[in-house]
Parts: structure tokens; sequence; C-alpha cells
């Protein structure tokens, strides 16, 4: 936090900031513990344009961000870190600066040099297969989520092949199956009881 | 005697030196002087070697020279970015 008021005052008062990278969701082109970013402050917040690299405070914990433009709309950006499956909604207000250019291990870059420009387009180009791999991966999580809910249901309330087994009476009256269930749940607790 | 992990960068005319690493998060603004040590300073050197380029191309005294130098790395010291 102290940090972030700090950015914010030299950003204000100077106009730029060249700031050193922490965290990874702007990998692979910024690394922390070796790359720098040159930010200029924003005085036109909404007339940022698809695909900029900004600096924006996120709502909540007013963290200092660094992610990129991949949606300009009318009151807000979408931005992804350039490692990331998940976006940010950014208001125009948020955005504090503009990347200008980068340190990549001591060797300066800026936002307009053609290679750069080339790597962004690459980049952008599979946020589709980011989002693709984030549905997936939450179905995956649903779906596990889903079968263990099924096999704690399963356990409680045995299907009725399996109850016919244990109780053959049911075979002929199968509609005895809730009484059976309740008879079997009383075993097993009572058999818990035991056991302790 | 170097600097450690320190881009000396330029933003708007000023020099500024910027550690990539460590625990220093801050920006040193640094003058024409404190500009020259520093580069000098990326480099493994002794305090009188970067004093002599200092005299040499400053035009002054040995002694102004190391006190200037010592200076200029006593602050990059106080924050961690020499490493002896």
């Amino acid at each position: 936090m102290k940090e972030s008021i700090a950015v914010k005052e030299f950003l204000d008062k100077e106009g730029y900031i060249i700031h050193r990278i922490k965290g990874v969701s702007m990998l692979p082109m910024l690394e922390e513990g070796s790359d720098l970013v040159k930010l200029e402050a924003v005085k036109e917040k909404d007339k940022l344009k698809q695909f900029d690299l900004i600096l924006f405070e996120r709502e909540g914990d007013g963290a200092l961000v660094l992610h990129r433009i991949i949606k300009v709309k009318k009151k807000y950006y979408i931005t992804y870190g350039d490692n990331c499956v998940n976006y940010e909604v950014v208001p125009f207000d948020s955005v504090l600066a503009l990347a200008v250019g980068f340190y990549k291990k001591e060797k300066y870059v800026s936002c307009d040099n053609p290679q750069y420009l080339e790597y962004v387009e690459k980049r952008c180009s599979c946020i589709k297969n980011r989002e693709i791999y984030k549905k997936q991966r939450l179905e995956d999580e649903q779906r596990a989520q889903h079968i263990k809910e099924r096999s704690f249901i399963r356990k409680i309330f045995p299907s009725k092949r399996f109850m016919k087994q244990a109780f053959p009476l049911l075979t002929i009256y199968p509609v005895l199956l809730p009484y059976f269930w309740f008879v079997r749940l009383i075993r097993g607790i009572k058999r818990q009881i035991t056991k302790k | 005697m170097k600097l450690k992990d320190v881009i000396i960068s330029e933003a708007n005319g000023q020099k500024i030196a910027v550690s990539v690493g460590g625990s220093f998060n801050g920006m040193l603004k640094l003058n024409d002087t404190a500009a020259f040590i520093a580069d000098l300073l990326q480099q493994e050197t002794t305090i009188e070697e970067v004093a002599q380029k200092l005299c040499e191309a400053y035009e002054t005294d040995m002694e102004t020279a190391i006190k200037s130098v010592e200076s200029v790395a006593e602050q990059f010291r106080k924050v961690g970015l020499i490493e002896e």
C-alpha cells in the first residue's frame, strides 16, 4: 500500500517512473529480478488503445498492476497479464500510467520496437486459447466436485443392485429400499460407536 | 566494489539508478557526477580507480574526487546496492 502511494506521488510529480517487476503475470515479456518497466503518467485515461500496457490500481486492495489492454469498452478496459488466464475489468479512472519501454536484462526496448509489436501480436492472438483453457479447467473442477458429491451420496444411499445383495428381501419387495437404506445407516452408526 | 543488480536509465533528461532485485524498491536520481561514477561502478573497480577517471574527466584534484566517489558509493551502500 505504501509503495502504491509512493509510486502514484512520484508519477504525479515527475510524470514518469521506472520500476522493477514483481510477480509472474507478465512473463515471458517481463521477469522479476532482471527487468524494469518505464512508465509515463496518463492524462487522457479513456484514450488508450488495445494492447497498450498499463499500470492501474486494482479495486479492493489498491495494489498496482501492470497488464495489457485486450478490449476497450465504453467505460472500462478489459486487461490480461501476458501469463494470465483471468482478466480484469479496469475503469478508466483506475489507470495511472502507460508503459513506453522496458529493460529486458539491461537492454532497453521501446514499446514502438517492431520485434516487441510482433511479440504482442503473437501473444494476444492466443487469448482465445487461454479462455478455452480456463473454461476447460473450470469444467474439470466442476466434474471432479460432482463426482466427489456423487460418491458421498452413493455411500449413504447405495444402488438397488448393491442393496439387493445385502438385503435379499428387496428382490421380492423392491419398494422397501428406503427402509433398508435406513437400516444400513443405523447399523453403520452403531458399528462406529462400538469401535470407539 | 561494484553496483549490484542496478540499471542506469534516463528519463526526461534525468539519469536514474534503479534496482532490479534486492530489497530496495525505489529509484535514485543522479546528477552528472553521480551518473559518471555510477557508470564506472557497473564494473568491478576500486574507489581510487574511479577517482582517477573522475579527475581526468572533470579536471579536479584526487582528494576531492575520492570524497565524491566515497559519498556516492555510500548512498548506494545505504540501500544495499553495492557489492564489496
